[in-house]
């Protein structure tokens, strides 16, 4: 049952990256929703559903950025395994470290992305940096909290389920 | 003792399912020239096409009166800029004749809406709701009222992902308007497009027109780019850097249309989505574009006399 929520979730979470980004962006800044949600996932129910949310996300993500087919999927898939592996370490009831966490890992993978996509180029990554991916560390942050309340008042995903 | 055991296997089940995930990943990402990814596209867009749909006209049912509104105020600032060109154009037609030009190729515009833009920040493509069954191809150049948009990479059957000019695969040959000076239009990051390739002591200047040049074979000659905002010239370098601001707001855009070849009609038709419905409009690209205010106008123009 959780695994079918999983998925039809992922599917919401990933159509509605796709259609409403524009929408809720603010100058061009949109916030990360599906990082947003496979962190979740994995921060709550550990390795397996990290491995395979972060792979699922990341595939269907990248369906529709064939330029570079395989990018999101190798790294939403080792977010899902890292962030379910610290599963064990942390206290999950603890909103506020799971949102601190969740700022620190979205600012790595846009580091790392970054650092893939311009190969390298100084110059232009810093520029990147600080432009894009520092704001949408804090606007994605601030959503997070949202989400998050919002994931967790659902049955299926509650800590004594 | 049995519990230990299922943990530890669990875990390298885990581990080793990660390992070669990853592998696959990497080889997608290593290898994704030779997928199919118009296969790899049908499937999602399969799955995500309907809610995909459904949250687009549930958004655009909230921006239809606004858009009316503005909609309106633009057709009455049109229609006398139309009155204006069709003067003109009647003189161009006669001039190139005179001077005894080639005709140029007219083309048809197939409306799409967009209905989706790639996660992430950087270079971001966008799903349009037009595919293969409306007669849309890879390599088909997309334009917006405003100007050139980007082309077609991918197309299924009801959808197509469309390369932005705010894309570092996105290589576009521009010539200046005024001077006539050509480069290769790039992103290479930030707000602005890179002009590149131009020499040093060029004749560019802040505010001239970009278009494109026809070259490469992609993009019809004479689609607005946009305008150039910054020039620099380092005697270091052996060309001049180039700042260009696009004419399409790409954050505001909503619909857009693919440029496809006319081989027989000398018209510009307008492709509804059932071909059946083609709207026939006299719409000659290379001449009615002449701002990108003028190709919305001829457009609407055409439309309104249907």
């Amino acid at each position: 049952m959780r695994v079918t929520l999983v998925f039809l979730l992922m599917f919401i979470f990933v159509a509605l990256q796709i259609s409403l980004s524009p929408l809720i962006s603010i100058k061009e800044i949109a916030p990360n929703l599906i990082l947003i949600f496979v962190f979740f996932i994995a921060f709550s129910f550990g390795q397996t559903y990290g491995i395979w949310t972060g792979f699922f996300s990341g595939f269907l993500c990248d369906t529709f950025n064939s330029t570079y087919f395989g990018l999101n999927m190798a790294l939403f898939l080792i977010i899902g395994f890292i962030i379910g592996t610290l599963k064990v370490k942390f206290y999950r009831d603890n909103l506020f470290i799971q949102v601190i966490i969740f700022a620190i890992t979205l600012l790595l993978y846009e580091i790392i992305y970054t650092i893939l996509l311009w190969q390298f180029s100084v110059g232009i990554f810093f520029v990147n940096i600080l432009r894009y991916s520092i704001p949408q560390v804090f606007y994605s942050t601030l959503i997070s909290l949202f989400i998050f309340s919002l994931l967790r008042k659902i049955p299926l995903f509650a800590t004594n389920h | 003792m049995l519990e230990s055991s299922k943990k530890n296997y669990l875990k390298n089940f885990n581990f080793w399912t990660f390992v070669i995930l990853l592998i696959l990943s990497i080889l997608s990402y290593t290898f994704k020239g030779n997928l199919r990814m118009d296969v790899v596209q049908g499937i999602s867009s399969i799955i995500l096409y309907p809610v995909e749909k459904t949250i687009t006209f549930t958004k655009n049912i909230f921006y239809v009166y606004r858009k009316n509104i503005e909609l309106s105020r633009e057709i009455a600032t049109i229609s006398l800029e139309i009155q204006r060109c069709a003067n003109i154009k009647k003189e161009n037609r006669i001039l190139r004749e005179l001077y005894g030009y080639k005709p140029m190729n007219d083309f048809y515009l197939i409306p799409c809406e967009i209905i989706g833009k790639s996660p992430g920040l950087h270079n971001r493509s966008i799903i349009i709701d037009g595919g293969l069954e409306d007669g849309i191809e890879k390599n088909m150049p997309v334009v917006s009222t405003r100007g050139l948009v980007g082309k077609i990479i991918e197309t299924t059957q009801k959808t197509s992902e469309l390369l932005t000019l705010y894309n570092r695969n996105s290589f576009i040959s521009a010539v200046d308007l005024r001077s006539r000076v050509q480069g290769i239009v790039n992103w290479q990051g930030g707000r602005f497009l890179i002009l590149e390739d131009v020499p040093l002591h060029s004749d560019i200047k802040v505010e001239d027109t970009l278009l494109t040049s026809g070259m490469g074979g992609v993009f019809p000659k004479g689609i607005f780019i946009g305008k150039v905002i910054k020039v620099e010239e380092s005697p270091k370098e052996i060309v001049m850097k180039i700042g260009i601001e696009p004419f399409v707001n790409f954050s505001l855009l909503e619909d857009v249309f693919v440029l496809t070849e006319s081989m027989t009609s000398p018209l510009m038709e307008i492709i509804t989505p059932d071909t059946s419905n083609a709207i026939m409009v006299q719409l000659d690209i290379f001449e009615t574009i002449k701002n990108p205010q003028n190709f919305g106008s001829s457009l609407l123009n055409n439309l309104m006399t249907q």
